[in-house]
């Protein structure tokens, strides 16, 4: 294999300062710089999202992530960059020969999740412990798992300051050495592996609710068989959209996917009856937040603003590529940017006063808002009209960057607790 | 005079604090929202937008016209400094078949302000920003 540096490609390469880096592609300067105009198509991102679900897939215990960058290289994070079987399996990937670049990894995918997994189990002792979690997520380039904090109260730090296990003496809390304090909390309590970052303070925002673009009636008057992207109410008075449509690998029956916080209800679109809810799966061990409706049909399609689009597989997207999000109020929404591919979101708001924890989320800097939840994220492919499911939305967050996140679950895991497998290329299941 | 109003638990607030607001509907048509809310800081140079650290489920409720909403519970940013505030809150108008009305022609911002206080409660961490 050719392994050539690219000028171009400095600002990636030094990140990875100290580390075994080779682009995995020949090329040129020149070349970079038109990669970098294309790093947007549908072919890099199918391939950097190709990348990053083989290797979870397949390389689990090697292979920690997969990232674009803004220059369309797709980076592979590896505990083993000199892995002949996971190289070769990447490399088989990659028919429309574009640069990748191999850089070491701290952790595999398998021990980052853990480690992510672990931090969710401990959630309630660390609130007793005085710690209130954010946000966490698996960082393949750093090694650890990125733990982002609320900010602290009084009460906080007096349950902190009394939970025996800080490192700061009792009584000398403040906001500057809180998230040091965490660290050593999370530590006694989940093991190392974690870098805490400090909570977020309330900072100017480019808005306060997302600029959300208009959505046409076609999503809004779904009829059976029934496609994913539907706007959907239930007898309980929430609105929210239908997902991805699947069917019971056993009894083959067409089921909608939908959030699970929509609840347990008889769902409808505008113009039709659809069925109740069949199974919930929220709040529970996995910290899901997705539900099956059992509908009497249902097709392999999602709606978009104007036109249906075939589903044809599951895609697990790169962090720093591009996924489309379609909730039925926000609208489809393309070119948004992920942020993470496994994070978990603790403490959501949900209807009622609910608060919940959800994991195994993509996250995107996009917006989705209030009837979204529920509704198709997906990767778009190069060939017309088709797209691979990425997950269905879950929740929202202001970024602090400004902005806002839209997160969603990803598709494998509701397969795979419910199942059920998509229905794929427009079929219909009846 | 705008015929959707929100209202607020309580006015004077301290960081931290849990509140409650809602929707009141003496509108003619049916109101989608969600359980989030935005809140912006009152400056010297005018209202200034705040990312909070929250995440909000992607649900959506609805009020019919002449109606109130459930209260929603409201958290006020743990580090919010005394001054003034107000709630922003976005929704959208549902036609008479509950289809949500596209945002150009549907969608109304209604705000509500509120103070925040101090709060005496600790005395160890003085929270300053």
């Amino acid at each position: 294999m050719v392994r050539t540096r690219v000028a171009a490609l400095a600002g990636v390469l030094a990140l990875a300062a100290g580390l075994t880096v080779g682009l995995g592609a020949a090329t040129t300067a020149s070349a970079a710089a038109t990669l970098t105009n294309a790093a947007t198509s549908a072919g890099l991102q199918n391939f950097a999202a190709n990348v990053e679900t083989l290797g979870e897939t397949r390389f689990p215990d090697t292979f920690a992530g997969a990232a674009l960058t803004s220059a369309g290289v797709v980076i592979v994070y590896s505990t083993n960059t000199s892995d002949a079987a996971l190289n070769s399996a990447m490399a088989k990937l990659n028919t429309g020969n574009y640069p990748v670049g191999y850089i070491a990894a701290r952790f595999s995918y398998s021990k980052l999740d853990a480690l992510n997994s672990a931090l969710a189990a401990v959630q309630a002792k660390l609130h007793k412990d005085g710690v209130e979690l954010f946000m966490s997520e698996p960082d393949a380039a750093t090694g650890a798992v990125d733990v982002t904090l609320l900010r602290p109260t009084s009460a906080d730090f007096a349950r902190l300051n009394s939970s025996g296990v800080i490192s700061p003496a009792p009584g000398r809390l403040t906001t500057a050495n809180y998230s040091r304090a965490v660290s050593a909390v999370i530590s006694s309590i989940a093991g190392s592996g974690y870098a805490v970052e400090p909570a977020w303070q309330a900072q100017p925002a480019t808005t306060t609710t997302p600029n959300s673009p208009d959505s046409p009636a076609g999503r809004y008057n779904g009829t059976a068989p029934f496609n994913g992207g539907d706007y959907i109410k239930g007898t309980n008075r929430l609105n929210c959209t239908g997902g991805f449509s699947v069917e019971g690998n056993k009894s083959h029956n067409p089921f909608m996917l939908t959030a699970g916080h929509c609840g347990r209800t008889t769902w409808s679109t505008p113009a039709q009856a659809m069925g109740r809810t069949s199974s919930l799966y929220w709040r529970n061990p996995a910290r899901d937040d997705f539900q099956t409706i059992r509908v009497g049909s249902a097709r392999g399609n999602v709606n978009g603003n104007t036109d249906a689009y075939a589903v044809v597989g599951q895609v697990v997207p790169a962090r720093d590529s591009l996924l489309t999000l379609d909730g039925s109020v926000t609208g489809e929404v393309h070119d948004i940017k992920v942020l993470s591919n496994n994070a978990t979101i603790y403490n959501i708001k949900g209807p009622g006063g609910v608060k919940f924890t959800a994991s195994h989320l993509v996250t995107a800097a996009g917006p989705c808002t209030g009837g979204d939840s529920g509704g198709p994220m997906y990767v778009r492919v190069p060939a017309p009209l088709q797209v691979r499911a990425v997950g269905t939305i879950v929740a929202y967050y202001g970024l602090p960057s400004g902005g806002f996140a839209c997160a969603g679950e990803r598709i494998g895991y509701e397969l795979s607790a419910s199942n059920t497998s998509l229905i794929l290329d427009a079929r219909v299941v009846r | 005079m705008n015929s959707v109003r929100l209202e607020l638990s309580k006015n004077v607030v301290a960081p931290g604090d849990e509140i409650t607001h809602t929707i009141v509907n003496d509108g003619a048509a049916a109101l989608l929202f969600g359980v989030d809310y935005g809140i912006e800081e009152g400056t010297a140079d005018g209202w200034r937008p705040l990312n909070i650290a929250m995440a909000f489920a992607a649900v959506g409720l609805s009020v019919s016209p002449g109606q109130s909403s459930s209260p929603i519970g409201t958290h006020i940013p743990r580090g919010l400094r005394p001054g003034k505030y107000r709630l922003t809150k976005s929704l959208r108008a549902l036609s008479s078949d509950g289809v949500p009305v596209p945002k150009a022609v549907g969608e109304i911002i209604i705000r509500r302000e509120f103070v925040v206080g101090t709060r005496e409660d600790s005395g160890q961490v003085t929270d300053r920003r």
